[in-house]
């Protein structure tokens, strides 16, 4: 278990991964509904798409203020590269638009791709998943490296993409996964530019991306600051006394070309860019509040209890994974606390080759254990706090999990390594990994299309988390069962209330010709018939139904293992 | 990236202890992830089939059919649609919006298992008297049914009831009387409707007063018949003006002209319960209602709308006191 993987090996089973990863979202999540925020960001794609397309025709009038501010204005409280993205993609492999049923009409102009591989929506989450199997791969890669084998890298991988909640935001047209993977590939250039000028160059342009994506990116340079002061007061031979070593290369690339190539990738900020990245800011500080439930309780309005990350974290993913994540973490920060005795040596080392400013560090400096649990501890501190606004549900934190991840592969190593099995037991590596796994595993597959419900096995899976009082699900996809049953009803106008399904949803299904014909958005009063997504906060929309419907008993429910997720209440 | 430095060579006897602990850490985990297998086993799969519901709703209805007036209640919420979906019985009003469960003379608990009591609500519905032994238990599949009796316990008026059946509710604000019946009432100032609404997380069925904040609005309910005391519930509808901790509302209750209780109720109180004593026998009663400020504030300053409404139920009860 000790010998380190070959090089080549590793790289070909991470693309494996990568490229499995990838194909199984872009197959498994066309059964998986619009969520309600990929409603706006289809909207927004398909804008930013259209003025890629007049980059490419016609450069001299995309580029100039007016048409950039129009085509980046809608949805620009986030930044535009996964839209952007996106909107290129669905130009490229969009299934041509489905002529709209009769009463019904596109309010945009209708997809045609060069080449019709995907369904529109498809083709617009296809940037999203692409970036799940690069992250996937990247996990492979670091993984066998910390964890000083193969099976460690695919612990990594596993890990992250299989559980349930990662595997359903991965293959979403949102940003929560894109940024997780964005946040370990700086990490692990960061890592590598401690040590090695070329990433120090590349670092900046990296975090520049990471940040073009999400804004979960930004705090990513003040942990990174944290971990190097502590790895300069500690490294010997008078390190911390060189003030050039404070200000590294690498720094300075993340200080000048980070926000550079960030502002580059979004063209909304070139035309007042100071008031416009006030706003922005001011946007994400003084965020509505989500609805959450939590143990039997709605939470509307900060502060959250300080345990809900933790709570939420140990409900969702398996324990055998966070128990490999927490011993990964005290093995890597035991090694860091004993590295000074390790490398004493290097005080002489400092004499005859003298400390780099483009690379400042020796490779055992490093203090991994500290980078990763900074990295892994940050998001769900962050969301602990009480002045923080509730935002709710896991995908706030998935960006902890790659370096739980990592973390798990290190105690992988470390365990197996030290046990020193004999001769005979050599296959238990491989099995106890799949044992590892399944959990996990079984979960996502179980769950899917509904992943964004499901809960680990000793909560209990929904069905436990009903009964605890956690929260059954959001955003309101929960319906491609529905959508089959408004077909059936047989009725040449229904007027529906749509609840959480966001309108823009509606009419993604519309263009891609998968929403009932004749079925109409309204409101309760006005409906024939109503969709329910359960949330504890939502029940007064479900006592409007029931009013106003003259019925209480729903035509047709979503369930995952007993727990109703969607209700459609047909009046008669 | 590098590859962690290989064990250092030590002699057996240091590296005996480290060893040991790796393999039985392994062990743990191996274990653990054992114990989740048998856990999603258990978790990942429906246990409540269509044949299960069906079994259920045939023993409901033959318990009905003796006992019509039995309150009938499924122990978890969460279950509620398919609930209602498979047994006609829990569409009742009165089984998808239980007041409490002071006065029911007879009612069943159905749950998955386990103790009915367990679950909070029904707790809160029951009061702070001693929790009742089930007079039956009585197992349907997956499902058990615990059959509860009070003795003497009875509703001998229902203000939800009387407006459902068209008695004679006169409902009036300062202009006078407000028209209508059947449970919508057109005030001068507003609305009172019978509607279903969500106080503190539950469904309630009361009368919503819809109107302009600070106007008075007055239930008559001529020769009501009372038992030993009045008993009802008031709370505010709409959780997001509910959080911000608006104007209560006032609630004075008189018996033949007597004013018999004031009471000030405030939207933090969730379903508030009060209880007054009363003589026994036909009565006249009047309830007033005075919503403090019906609208609600917000980011553009007082919004005088009235999304926020105080909603009653009221009951005259005998018997099954503390």
């Amino acid at each position: 278990m000790s010998q380190a993987p070959a090089r080549r090996r590793v790289a070909l089973v991470a693309a494996l991964v990568g490229a499995l990863t990838t194909l199984l979202l872009v197959r498994g999540h066309q059964g998986v509904g619009y969520v309600r925020d990929e409603g706006i960001y289809f909207v927004a794609s398909r804008s930013y798409g259209a003025w890629a397309a007049r980059l490419v025709k016609e450069p001299g009038v995309a580029m100039t203020a007016r048409e950039r501010d129009r085509a980046f204005a809608v949805n620009h409280e986030h930044p535009a590269l996964m839209k952007l993205a996106a909107g290129v993609s669905a130009r490229l492999l969009a299934e041509p638009s489905a002529t709209p049923p009769p009463g019904e009409a596109l309010r945009e102009p209708p997809a045609d791709g060069v080449v019709h591989l995907l369904p529109e929506g498809a083709a617009m989450r296809l940037p999203a998943q692409v970036l799940a199997g690069l992250g996937a791969a990247l996990l492979v890669v670091a993984g066998a490296s910390l964890g000083g084998s193969l099976l460690a890298g695919l612990l990594a991988a596993g890990w992250f993409v299989l559980l349930p909640r990662v595997w359903f935001n991965a293959g979403l047209h949102c940003f929560d996964v894109p940024v997780a993977v964005a946040a370990l590939a700086v990490a692990l250039a960061y890592r590598a530019a401690l040590v090695d000028r070329r990433w120090a160059l590349a670092l900046g342009p990296i975090l520049g991306v990471a940040i073009a994506i999400k804004h979960n990116a930004l705090f990513l340079p003040l942990l990174f600051g944290l971990h190097y002061a502590v790895c300069l007061l500690r490294a010997p031979g008078g390190a911390r006394r060189q003030l050039r070593l404070w200000l590294p290369l690498g720094v300075v690339s993340v200080a000048v070309v980070a926000p550079l190539v960030a502002v580059a990738l979004w063209p909304w900020l070139w035309s007042s860019p100071l008031a416009r990245l006030q706003e922005y800011f001011a946007f994400h500080r003084l965020h509505a509040y989500y609805n959450t439930e939590f143990l039997g309780t709605n939470y509307n309005q900060p502060p959250l209890p300080e345990s809900y990350p933790l709570v939420l974290t140990w409900a969702t993913v398996p324990s055998v994974l966070l128990a490999l994540a927490l011993i990964g973490l005290g093995v890597a920060l035991w090694r860091d606390l004993t590295l000074r005795t390790a490398s004493a040596s290097t005080a002489a080392d400092d004499a005859a080759a003298p400390r780099r400013w483009s690379a400042p560090l020796r490779p055992e400096e490093r203090h991994d254990g500290l980078l990763l649990a900074l990295l892994a501890a940050f998001p769900l501190a962050l969301i602990a706090a009480p002045s923080v606004p509730i935002f709710g549900g896991t995908k706030h934190w998935l960006t902890a999990y790659p370096f739980l991840a990592l973390a798990a592969a290190i105690a992988w190593g470390a365990l197996w390594r030290r046990a020193a099995l004999p001769r005979r037991w050599r296959h238990a590596p491989a099995i106890a990994l799949l044992l590892v796994l399944v959990p996990s595993a079984w979960s996502t597959i179980h769950s899917h299309p509904y992943g964004l419900s499901q809960y680990a096995p000793l909560a209990g899976g929904a069905r436990g988390a009903a009964e605890r009082g956690l929260m059954r699900g959001f955003w309101g996809h929960a319906v491609a069962p529905l959508r089959t049953t408004l077909g059936e009803l047989d009725r040449p106008r229904l007027r529906l209330y749509l609840h959480d399904l966001h309108q823009l949803s509606r009419e993604q299904y519309l263009r891609e010709g998968r929403w009932p014909a004749g079925v109409e958005a309204a409101s309760p009063r006005q409906a024939d018939a109503g969709l329910l997504f359960y949330e504890r906060h939502m029940l007064t929309y479900e006592l409007e139904l029931w009013n106003d419907l003259g019925t209480a008993a729903p035509r047709a429910i979503v369930e995952l293992d007993d727990v109703p997720l969607t209700s459609l209440y047909v009046g008669d | 990236m590098s590859a962690p430095r290989a064990p250092e060579a030590a002699p057996a006897a240091r590296l005996a202890r480290p060893t040991r602990l790796a393999r039985v850490a392994l062990a743990l985990l191996l274990g653990l992830a054992a114990v989740e297998w048998a856990a999603a086993a258990r978790a990942y799969r429906a246990t409540l089939t269509p044949a299960a519901w069906a079994a259920l709703d045939a023993r409901v209805a033959a318990l009905l059919a003796d006992s019509p007036d039995e309150l009938l209640l499924l122990a978890d919420p969460w279950l509620g649609p398919r609930g209602r979906q498979a047994i006609a019985a829990l569409t009742d009003p009165r089984a998808l919006a239980p007041h409490d469960l002071h006065g029911a003379p007879r009612f069943t608990i159905i749950t998955r298992g386990g103790d009915p009591w367990a679950r909070a609500w029904l707790r809160e519905a029951w009061g702070a008297r001693p929790l009742p032994r089930a007079a039956e238990v009585l197992d349907v599949g997956p499902f058990t049914l615990h059959r509860f009796e009070v003795a003497a316990a009875a509703v001998t008026f229902d203000l939800l009831a009387a407006v459902d059946a068209g008695a004679a509710v006169q409902v009036s604000d300062e202009r006078g009387r407000c028209r209508g019946r059947g449970g919508v009432y057109t005030c001068a100032f507003g609305q009172v409707l019978r509607e279903y609404v969500e106080i503190a997380y539950r469904p309630r069925r009361c009368l919503a007063f819809a109107v302009e904040g600070g106007v008075p609005i007055r239930l008559d309910l001529p020769r009501a018949a009372l038992g030993e005391r009045l008993r009802g519930h008031l709370g505010f509808t709409d959780y997001n003006a509910r959080i911000r901790g608006d104007a209560p509302a006032r609630v004075e209750i008189a018996v033949d002209g007597r004013r018999r209780a004031a009471l000030t109720i405030s939207d933090r109180q969730g379903w508030a319960a009060f209880e007054v004593a009363t003589p026994p026998g036909a009565h006249d009663v009047s309830v007033t209602v005075t919503p403090g400020l019906s609208g609600t504030w917000g980011d553009g300053g007082y919004d005088s709308r009235p999304t926020r409404r105080p909603c009653l139920e009221l009951r005259a009860l005998t018997g099954g006191a503390p």
